[in-house]
């Protein structure tokens, strides 16, 4: 059992503030992705959980027990580093014993751990060879060998497939979940700025923006209830389109417009004093269908159609008051449509998102806290 | 542009050769001088003697008291080389007046008409109807063909006649610790400004880069009287070998640390932190990893260093005694100036075998340039 409990985390270099006041729990046992853009703290949060980087204030707790002052290799954990950080004088063999050979562990021990190691990635072929030898895959696994061999409580990864190529990267990808389930012991805590990376691999996502938390919760969560304006816009590709929108009846079923023309029914329950609020209308290009021109349907003009067989992305914009939004739709199939035209979109019940001034979601009328 | 860049690598060979040339050129000089003739090497260039040259010399035939006397005429027979050194006579002459008259293989007829044949490997023979009465042989003129000749005189004389092999040891015995010990102390001190945190790092940083640019003049004098004082207080000699280590030492301090650090602080960062992860403290970091991926930096600091300690002549004469058991090489070299000044052959060798020591480090050492150890670690 190795939870990590972070509480009131703060993390600054010089004058700018990196991390702040941030609180999370890291289930045992999970695949946690912190996602977010670059710069946002992902590596700096990662690197003060492995104990590389001093805490300003705040805790850190992994499986109970605050590691504050605990240097790295006390912390039970290891860490797979973005650039692999192999030793490049050590052969494959010596790079995962490395670290059993510091605790002075018996030769025999450490040739079956590493042997262990290298089957479950499937490089023991590789072991006499130095690193600069590998491929760039190759230099991956015997970083998560490394970090295999030693047996801890938690990885720690640090965007490993960022410097693969896109096909070796999805097939990293998968393998990396086969890890996880092969040692279900390990929690597993995964850094990426690549959202398909966060969907595809964890269980729980942790969204990370300018140093602190924009929301956590499972994928489906995230596509699905994004919690602010931030997540919605940062999870799902192509992403989701958003409008400004003002309120504009109330009660069941109040309308919104955008600009004059132009009046969408937002399924939400408005009181009066919303009347004339500004707020946000999110959708994702695949909640859109085309269709014909009704009360629950708005009109855009096509100023770009990519075709690619299985669906089309089409690119629209809506007329609003002083400016066009630009969308996005996936339609299925190949839609008999063509840049300049003018059609009509509606989307799909229950798959709205309506997002308050500042950018927080709203649900049933109500600001959710 | 590929014409351009053809170019370009003829313009940076052709200047490689250049180098090449200028660099080889008067080494091999020295080294050819160095092993020929003292008298040869004073009359002609080192490159004269590769090929077969022509040479006149002067020798004298045997006297009376070694002819023989067959069928009523005198002969004296001999070879007028003292040894064979496979010179080839082409021709010779019985007058100072004009040493090549004859052909070898001639009669020269003398005034007193007996006659003299000179062959080619020196051998001659004087005929003669009346008995020799001349104590003293004869001079003949030769000009002779004359083929390589190298000698490792020089060398004996050098080193064990002249004191320069002692002067060579003490040499070592200077540059090897005076090398060492400030590669080993810098190694442990750049580590620590590279990667250990500690109070006043920076300050210690700035303070060694500032002191890179103090001339060593400057602190000589300082030094040395500190030596003595101490020399006195203690009663040990100011002047000795540890004396010279450290003060080669403490001058090469700051030089030393800082590429030290310049390349240190090029190792990746991340590689060290993994480390760390894995368990290594600063001297498992240090040993394990720092220092096997730091060995082509220590090669080319050694061969500096070394190089600056084994051609340092002010140093040496200002912490060192001149007698023969401490004085250093390049000391020697400037003695032997003084007192063999006209001996070509005493100087050239000298120089030479100073030299040998920094080519073969540099040879032997140059492979450890070779840069890209630490290629593979980052990236693929
Ligand atoms: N050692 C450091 N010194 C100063 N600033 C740093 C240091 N490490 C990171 N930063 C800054 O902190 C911010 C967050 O960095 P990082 O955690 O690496 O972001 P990312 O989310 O891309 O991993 C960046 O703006 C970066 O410039
Ligand atoms: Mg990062």
């Amino acid at each position: 059992m190795a939870e990590i409990q972070i509480n009131s985390l703060n993390k600054s270099f010089g004058k700018s503030r990196v991390i702040k006041n941030v609180s999370l729990c890291i289930k045992s046992r999970s695949f946690t992705v912190i996602v977010g853009p670059s710069g946002c703290g992902k590596s700096t949060l990662l690197r003060m959980i492995a104990g590389l980087e001093k805490i300003d204030s705040g805790e850190i707790k992994i499986a109970g027990k605050s590691v504050n002052d605990l240097p790295p290799k006390d912390r039970d954990i290891a860490m797979v580093f973005q650039s692999y950080a192999l030793y490049p004088h050590m052969t494959v063999f010596n790079n995962m014993a490395f670290g059993l050979k510091l605790e002075k562990k018996s030769k025999i021990e450490i040739k079956e751990r590493v042997k262990e190691a290298a089957r479950i990635l499937q490089i023991e072929s590789l072991l006499d060879r130095k690193p600069k030898q590998l491929s760039g895959g190759q230099k991956q696994r015997v970083a998560i060998g490394r970090a295999i061999t030693r047996n801890p409580k938690v990885f720690l990864f640090d965007e490993p497939l960022s410097n693969l190529d896109a096909a070796l990267r999805v097939a990293t990808r998968i393998e990396l979940a086969n890890l996880h389930d092969s040692m279900p012991d390990a929690t597993m805590v995964y850094v990426t700025h690549d959202q398909v990376e966060a969907m595809t691999l964890a269980n729980q996502i942790i969204v990370l923006s300018e140093g602190q938390i924009e929301q956590i919760g499972s994928p489906l969560e995230l596509y699905e209830k994004p919690q602010n304006l931030f997540v919605a816009k940062f999870i799902g590709s192509p992403a989701m389109n958003i409008i400004p929108i003002e309120i504009f009846t109330k009660g069941i079923n109040s309308f919104g417009k955008i600009g004059e023309k132009l009046k969408i029914s937002l399924e939400t329950n408005f009181n009066s004093s919303d009347m004339g609020r500004e707020i946000y209308l999110g959708f994702r290009p695949e909640n859109l269908i085309l269709s014909k021109k009704d009360e629950n349907s708005f009109s855009a003009r096509v100023s770009f159609v990519e075709s690619l067989g299985e669906y089309a992305l089409v690119y629209a914009s809506v007329e609003g008051s002083s400016s066009d939004h630009d969308i996005i739709a996936k339609v299925l199939g190949t839609p008999k449509i063509s840049k300049g035209d003018q059609v009509s979109f509606q989307i799909q019940k229950g798959k709205m998102h309506l997002f308050d001034e500042e950018g927080k979601r709203y649900v049933n009328g109500k600001k959710q806290v | 542009m590929k014409f351009k860049l053809n170019l370009s690598s003829i313009f940076s060979q052709l200047l490689l050769l250049f180098f090449v040339i200028l660099w080889i050129t008067p080494t091999f000089g020295l080294l050819i001088s160095s092993f020929r003739d003292k008298d040869q090497l004073a009359i002609s260039g080192w490159w004269t003697s590769l090929i077969n040259t022509e040479v006149s010399e002067i020798h004298r035939t045997k006297g009376k008291n070694e002819q023989s006397k067959e069928n009523e005429v005198y002969f004296i027979r001999g070879n007028l080389f003292k040894e064979d050194k496979g010179k080839k006579i082409l021709s010779f002459g019985v007058t100072s007046k004009n040493i090549n008259a004859y052909m070898v293989g001639e009669k020269a007829v003398l005034k007193d008409k007996s006659e003299i044949v000179v062959f080619e490997n020196g051998d001659y023979e004087w005929r003669s109807e009346n008995e020799f009465k001349k104590k003293k042989g004869r001079r003949i003129f030769i000009t002779a063909k004359s083929p390589p000749s190298f000698t490792l005189d020089n060398y004996k004389e050098v080193l064990f006649e002249a004191g320069l092999g002692q002067a060579f040891l003490n040499t070592i015995a200077v540059a090897l610790p005076a090398t060492l010990i400030p590669l080993i102390i810098c190694s442990f001190f750049a580590y620590s400004l590279t990667w250990m945190n500690f109070f006043g790092r920076d300050i210690l940083l700035a303070t060694i880069i500032a002191s890179l640019v103090v001339p060593l003049q400057m602190s000589l004098i300082p030094i040395l009287t500190i030596y003595n004082d101490l020399g006195a207080l203690f009663n040990i000699e100011a002047k000795s070998f540890p004396g010279i280590w450290m003060a080669h030492t403490g001058f090469g301090l700051a030089s030393t640390t800082f590429l030290l650090w310049n390349f240190m602080k090029s190792l990746p960062n991340e590689m060290l932190e993994a480390a760390k992860v894995d368990g290594a403290s600063h001297y498992d970091t240090f040993v394990r990893i720092v220092i096997p991926l730091s060995i082509p930096a220590f090669a080319s600091i050694f061969i500096l260093q070394f190089l600056w300690v084994w051609n340092d002549l002010l140093v040496g004469l200002v912490f060192l005694d001149k007698h023969p058991s401490e004085i250093i090489l390049t000391a020697k070299l400037k003695e032997l100036l003084g007192s063999y000044g006209e001996n070509w052959e005493i100087l050239t060798t000298g120089a030479f075998i100073s030299m040998t020591v920094p080519l073969f480090i540099f040879f032997s050492l140059q492979r450890f340039f070779i840069r890209g150890l630490v290629a593979g670690s980052v990236k693929g």
